[in-house]
């Protein structure tokens, strides 16, 4: 009970945090993904035009999660370095941080839902039960990956600080290799890049529920959950390996 | 549980890294050229044991880099130990250093919340408190503002005001008590005594052997890490001065050569240090600079140090005291730091204390003098009841005083309107 007082009052307090002395405050979790929908749709529908179908929610199904990992993983080195304040605290575990960040940047997505479930109507798809009834299991699978990577990366920042500018590159890489713009093709020489990808194996999905209306691929779910299992055991032994390091080193 | 705290086997190791920030490319080159232990391990606590009485007032004395920063990090939860645990028997809460514990974009009411939660409060419990902290702190007007816009009094008052209106079952408390306004601190001091009452214990440091002494009920001393005692304040505050004396000795023996003092005649006393400073004249005069050991009593005295280094040394910090003859400490003074204070430090030079007055009554008193590392860590050369003064009083004071300090004492009969005595308004004669 404790315990999610402490964890409610920190997601609370990170959104304190992050729109200090800001006009629009949390409005810019809806700003943000907004322009960056309309940057691609003006690239890749008029620039160089992709010819997919209901372009514009085709990218906003993938942008939201999308952004949901990679703002994690962007704010991940900093989770331990910045909260000296609250690690000097007996009652805060480091490891609540990860799952404070995690939660806080869920809340970003949670905020951008109903602008998603406005499109689905706009193109007249509507919203299935299967999706309602799959979407928290993705939620789950995509939180274990995040959770496990963001461990991993919080822990080294401290010791290392070159992990988050290479964290930047790598979020950047990733953004490529992820079909949020565009449809991956099977029969090409890379197609093993979505199926290594957990990330593009959790979008495929919501694009699957969500634009075809059709069930879960129950295999790449468990292929993206065991890769999310492998990263967060990781992570903890990382992270328990060096815990007590941590507080002395920020 | 039947203590207030209990330590068992505590044990800290930190991890020693360069002055500079750690990046990958350092690392990369150490695996290359195969330099594996380029990282450092310091052992800060090792195996530390002891146990805290409810409501007790508990010390902790050592030299500095003893590891006592340590032990009060650990107790307050800011560090974790290495091996060994912590049992306290209710909530720790303390004030460590400036700075740590608010987060600076946060106000001051936002950080105050957050305190609440991480000492285990309700949302509802901190709204029933949050009035009493920021009226005890005396932060009305500022409360909601950025706690980065704080001045450090303001910043240790809500420091304060939180630490000791969540009641902690022990509070924690290293040096910074000396910070802050007086009238705060009486303020602090006040509800302290008001928290013991209820039961709290209350663990401290300082370096005022003065304070150690009143204030504990029990003190632990530590020296590199470990428990050396656990007792009384008494024997812990001679045990500790053992310690100087011990430290001084190794280092004496570690010494390429051993380092005659400069030579000095006295006939009384003992002299301790490595010697690698040390006092070549110590001379006492009247203010009117006539050399003498003889002090009418509330006159002055002047003290003139001549100090010789036998090897180049940085800085050094000089001690001068004023004992009687029964051991008793009269005055004490020091300066931490020669060079801050008088300039570079020459290889041979002389300092003199002028003393305007001595308030002591007749008798035979001592200067001590000493120099010092500025840690004080050892002994360059200490000189104890070596320098001898007498005060005299040609003019015996009246009514037979008795103590240390010689103060203007006149008696005398008062009129009573109701009492018709005979002798109403007579000075008694002496």
């Amino acid at each position: 009970m404790h315990n999610f007082h402490l964890i409610w009052h920190l997601v609370k307090r990170d959104f304190e945090l992050r729109y200090a002395g800001s006009v629009l405050g949390f409005l810019w979790s809806l700003v943000i993904p907004l322009s960056q929908l309309l940057m691609l749709v003006f690239v890749f529908g008029k620039v160089v035009p992709l010819n997919i179908s209901n372009f514009p929610l085709f990218v906003f199904t993938a942008l939201l999660p999308w952004n949901w990992f990679s703002g994690s993983l962007l704010s991940a080195g900093s989770i331990f370095t910045d909260s000296k304040d609250l690690l000097r605290h007996p009652n805060v575990k480091p490891a609540i941080l990860i799952v404070v960040s995690l939660l806080g940047h869920l809340m970003t997505l949670f905020i951008s839902l109903p602008v998603l479930f406005f499109m689905l109507y706009w193109y007249d798809l509507g919203i299935s039960w299967t999706f309602l009834a799959a979407f928290p299991l993705l939620i789950v699978v995509q939180g274990i990956l995040t959770a496990g990577l963001s461990l991993i990366i919080a822990t080294a920042n401290v010791f290392y600080r070159d992990v988050a500018p290479i964290i930047g590159l790598v979020v950047s890489v990733l953004f490529f290799v992820t079909p949020i713009w565009y449809a991956p093709q099977a029969k090409t020489e890379y197609a093993f890049l979505f199926q290594v990808n957990p990330m593009s194996l959790i979008v495929q999905n919501y694009r699957h529920l969500l634009l075809d209306r059709g069930g879960l691929d129950w295999s790449s779910v468990a292929t993206a959950a065991l890769m999310g299992m492998t990263c967060l055991t990781i992570g903890y032994l990382v992270y328990r390996r060096f815990e007590s390091d941590v507080i002395d080193a920020i | 549980m039947s203590k207030a705290l209990l330590v068992r086997q505590l044990s800290k190791r930190y991890l020693i890294h360069d002055h500079r920030q750690r990046t990958l490319r350092d690392s990369l080159t150490r695996l290359i050229t195969g330099q594996f232990t380029s990282v450092n391990t310091l052992w800060a606590l090792r195996e530390v044991n002891f146990s805290v009485e409810h409501g007790s007032t508990f010390g902790i004395i050592g030299h500095n880099g003893a590891g006592k920063s340590t032990l009060l990090r650990l107790l307050c939860g800011v560090s974790r130990p290495t091996q060994g645990e912590i049992l306290a028997d209710g909530r720790v809460s303390g004030i460590l250093e400036l700075g740590g514990g608010f987060n600076p974009n946060l106000t001051g009411r936002q950080n105050l919340r957050t305190a609440g939660i991480l000492n285990g409060l309700t949302p509802a419990e901190i709204k029933r408190r949050e009035e009493q902290i920021i009226a005890f702190a005396e932060l009305e007007r500022f409360i909601d503002q950025a706690t980065r816009t704080y001045s450090s009094g303001m910043y240790l008052r809500l420091a304060f005001a939180a630490a000791m209106e969540f009641e902690p079952s022990v509070l924690v408390l290293d040096e910074v008590l000396t910070v802050g306004d007086e009238r705060f601190q009486k303020k602090c001091l006040d509800r302290i005594a008001g928290l013991k009452r209820q039961g709290s214990t209350l663990i401290i440091t300082s370096h005022s052997q003065d304070q150690i002494q009143s204030l504990c009920d029990e003190v632990l001393v530590l020296e590199e890490g470990r428990v050396v005692m656990q007792g009384d304040p008494q024997s812990a505050l001679a045990s500790y001065h053992d310690l100087l004396r011990r430290r001084t000795e190794e280092r004496a023996a570690r010494l390429p050569r051993a380092i005659p003092p400069a030579s000095l005649k006295t006939e009384e006393g003992t002299r301790q240090g490595t010697f690698e400073a040390s006092f070549s004249s110590v001379a006492l005069s009247n203010l009117d600079g006539s050399p003498g050991e003889t002090v009418e009593s509330g006159q002055g005295l002047r003290i003139k140090l001549t100090h010789r280094l036998s090897q180049p040394i940085n800085d050094l910090a000089l001690l001068l005291q004023v004992y009687n003859e029964h051991h008793v400490k009269c005055f004490e003074t020091s300066i931490s730091s020669m060079v801050s204070t008088f300039g570079e430090l020459l290889s041979e030079g002389t300092t003199e204390c002028t003393i305007k007055s001595l308030p002591l009554l007749p008798g035979r008193y001592f200067v001590n003098v000493g120099l010092y590392p500025t840690d004080w860590g050892f002994m360059y050369d200490y000189h104890w009841q070596m320098h001898a003064f007498h005060i005299v009083a040609t003019e015996p004071p009246p009514g037979h005083p008795s103590g240390i300090v010689a103060m203007a004492v006149s008696w005398a009969s008062v009129a009573d309107d109701r009492d018709h005595s005979l002798n109403t308004g007579r000075t008694i004669p002496r």
